[in-house]
């Protein structure tokens, strides 16, 4: 009888215990989680919830990494017509104006300095 | 042989070699007027009266007058020319902009004496008081460079306040500050030992006068620009005239503002060289034409705490003519 006794109170508690094991490795997570809330900043902890699975799809709604490759979205430069204009006389356009400056000097000068 | 092309929003001027060695201008003013007949007999009688000025007709029968020719008859009009170009940069605003712009361009350059002939013209820089879409300085630029390669040229474009510094800085080692006064924008570069280290432009400058003097008149900014050409005042003192009067006013406003931009946009500038000696600055331009303009400017200067150390503030030998003949040096080492 007693030995009977014995192995049912044994069993309960063995029970017991794995009991207590159980919600504590159960509870593991938000102990962990208190712990941290003391250490860390509040922008760590907005999401707990495992990245993992979505991970792949953010990836891809992302923008690609920028590279090099541009498109040329300057405006189109159409040809420009001028056929339709016509002299209506031989007046002359612009008036010339002749100097006696001679640039030769200048021009030496600024080569030398662009090393041309 | 290489040219020189100042493309500029009141005056094309080209420079080139003469035969005697020396530079040779040919200067042409941007703008232009329509004059639509209404029956073909009208069409003959302006025909015959337009006899001895710069016109062209077009496919619709209308005549453009272009030139000086184009402002007197907007003048006798009591309207006002238009313009192919606004603010430095060919016009969004007029429809026949583009045209009227190439058949200028092509007509004061004319045929490149060989294929491939270097032309270097000039394009404004980025203002720093106004963001606009209209301002596309790569859009004129390409289409300036369509127009010339048309002709025969291989044009090359280079900023109009470095060209002015090209012209201007021979006995400084090409070491100063240009400032292009010109009738849409004033264009600035910063140059030292023959490099442009910084270039802007703000938008507001002989137009701006018209425009402010027109309204505050109740001109047409034509007669405005035509007074402000032809009358005598001095920049800042008052005029018996009204109309100088306003422009004087409006001047000196003009000057003001741009020196304290100018302190502004180079103060602290990350690009400014640390300089050794005192700059000299250089001014040229249609609009800094007036009389007391340049002294005006330095005393503005001082009073802007402009941050670099100047030597002097000086006009440019030929202040027209300067920026084309800045693009003709370039033109021959580019």
């Amino acid at each position: 009888m007693s030995s009977i006794y014995y192995a049912y109170l044994t069993a309960l508690f063995l029970l017991m215990i794995g009991y207590i094991f159980g919600y504590i490795i159960g509870r593991l997570d938000l102990i962990y989680r208190t712990v941290r809330l003391f250490t860390l900043h509040i922008s760590d902890i907005v999401s707990d919830k495992p990245q993992d699975f979505f991970r792949k799809v953010a990836a891809e709604d992302k923008p690609k990494p920028a590279n090099k490759v541009e498109i040329n979205d300057s405006k189109f430069v159409a040809p420009v017509r001028t056929d339709s204009l016509t002299k209506s006389n031989e007046t002359a356009i612009g008036k010339t104006t002749m100097t006696d400056d001679d640039i030769q000097a200048s021009v030496s000068r600024l080569a030398q300095l662009k090393g041309k | 042989m290489a040219k020189g092309l100042d493309v500029g929003t009141s005056f094309v001027v080209l420079a080139k070699d003469s035969e005697a060695g020396t530079v040779e201008y040919k200067d042409f003013r941007d703008a232009f007027y329509v004059i639509k007949p209404t029956t073909p007999v009208a069409a003959k009688m302006i025909e015959k009266g337009l006899a001895g000025r710069v016109v062209v007709k077009d496919a619709d029968g209308s005549f453009i007058l272009l030139g000086q020719d184009a402002i007197e008859k907007a003048v006798e009009r009591n309207e006002s020319a238009k313009r192919p170009m606004y603010r430095g940069v060919v016009s969004p605003k007029e429809k026949d902009a583009k045209r009227i712009l190439a058949y200028i361009l092509k007509e004061v350059s004319g045929q490149a004496s060989e294929p491939g002939e270097k032309i270097v013209f000039c394009v404004p820089a980025q203002p720093v008081d106004q963001e606009d879409d209209d301002f596309d300085v790569g859009y004129h630029e390409d289409t300036v460079k369509a127009i010339l390669s048309e002709v025969g040229y291989s044009p090359k474009a280079i900023n109009e306040a470095e060209a002015l510094c090209y012209s201007e800085f021979e006995n400084d080692d090409y070491t100063g500050i240009a400032l292009s006064w010109g009738a849409g924008m004033v264009n600035c570069c910063v140059m030292l030992n023959g490099e442009p280290t910084v270039m802007f432009s703000t938008v507001k400058s002989g137009d701006w006068i018209d425009r402010m003097a027109a309204v505050a008149t109740a001109e047409p900014d034509s007669v405005v620009q035509a007074e402000k050409e032809h009358g005598e005042f001095r920049v800042g003192e008052p005029n018996a005239n009204p109309i100088l009067g306003a422009v004087s006013a409006y001047y000196e406003r003009l000057i003001d503002y741009t020196a304290k931009q100018l302190a502004a946009a180079l103060t602290n500038h990350r690009a400014l060289p640390k300089f050794k000696n005192p700059l000299p600055i250089a001014v040229a331009g249609g609009t800094s034409r007036a009389a007391g303009f340049v002294d005006l400017f330095a005393k503005k200067l001082a009073e802007a705490d402009f941050p670099l150390a100047i030597k002097e503030v000086r006009h440019a030998a030929d202040p027209l003519h300067a920026v084309a003949r800045g693009c003709l040096i370039a033109a021959k080492i580019l």
